[in-house]
């Protein structure tokens, strides 16, 4: 069976990537489990939401095998990791629920976007107006948000 | 008063549409189409999904929030 590790470290821990790499292979192959090719490095990214107050981190994540015998190995593999330190967090799913490894979105996420579409926003409004106007459409559209969820529950189909 | 029952439109689940079998939890792109503006993963009766790849988007979705890949919630 075919499964995916994906973890994540913490900034201050970037340079130290290619040893935190040789312990993971180490725990994995002495589990039984067969590297498919080389960790692919998703690269320095921002968090959703801060992890320990850091707000950045760095990602990769690589495919192996285990063989049928080996597949009661994972519990372990899953303990082993989270012993690591430098680890922030990982996790380990079957290849065949999320189907080929597929080329990463740049590593832009939603907060920032929404972070650049209100300062967008606020560039078209005039200036003088800009603060108030702010609070008034961010109430208008959380209320908006939840008319649109109530009528939609109420219709059916 | 006139009170015709509004027609009911069937919406197509759109994995099935593009007959996608396997969601990728790093590809938060098309997880975001499937949750709204507060970050909560839509109803099946408002995205169209079918049952197996509503079950399906909702544990890749939870998958990516453990990552940090996705928020829990968005003020």
């Amino acid at each position: 069976m075919e499964y995916e590790l994906l973890f994540f470290i913490s900034v201050s821990n970037e340079d130290r990537v290619d040893i935190i790499k040789k312990e993971l292979i180490e725990i994995l192959e002495s589990l039984g489990a067969k590297l498919l090719g080389d960790f692919t490095d998703i690269g320095k990214r921002k968090l959703a939401y801060p992890i320990k107050r850091d707000t950045h981190a760095f990602y990769s994540w690589a495919r192996f095998t285990l063989d049928d015998e080996n597949r009661n190995n994972i519990p372990e593999i899953n303990k082993r990791i989270s012993l690591n330190n430098k680890i922030t967090r990982h996790l380990i799913v079957r290849a065949d629920e999320i189907g080929k490894p597929a080329s990463v979105a740049a590593p832009e996420t939603e907060v920032e976007k929404l972070a650049a579409e209100k300062i967008k926003a606020e560039i078209k409004k005039p200036r003088a107006k800009a603060k108030p106007a702010k609070k008034e459409s961010r109430a208008a559209l959380s209320e908006l948000d939840e008319k649109l969820s109530e009528i939609l529950e109420e219709t059916p189909g | 008063m006139d009170q015709r029952p509004q027609p009911i439109v069937k919406k197509s689940c759109y994995f099935c549409a593009n007959n996608i079998n396997a969601i990728d939890y790093k590809d938060t792109q098309l997880m975001r189409r499937f949750m709204n503006s507060q970050a909560k993963i839509v109803p099946p009766r408002r995205s169209g999904n079918c049952s197996k790849h509503q079950r399906m988007i909702a544990k890749t979705i939870k998958r990516a929030r453990a990552m940090a890949l996705l928020s829990y919630t968005i003020k």
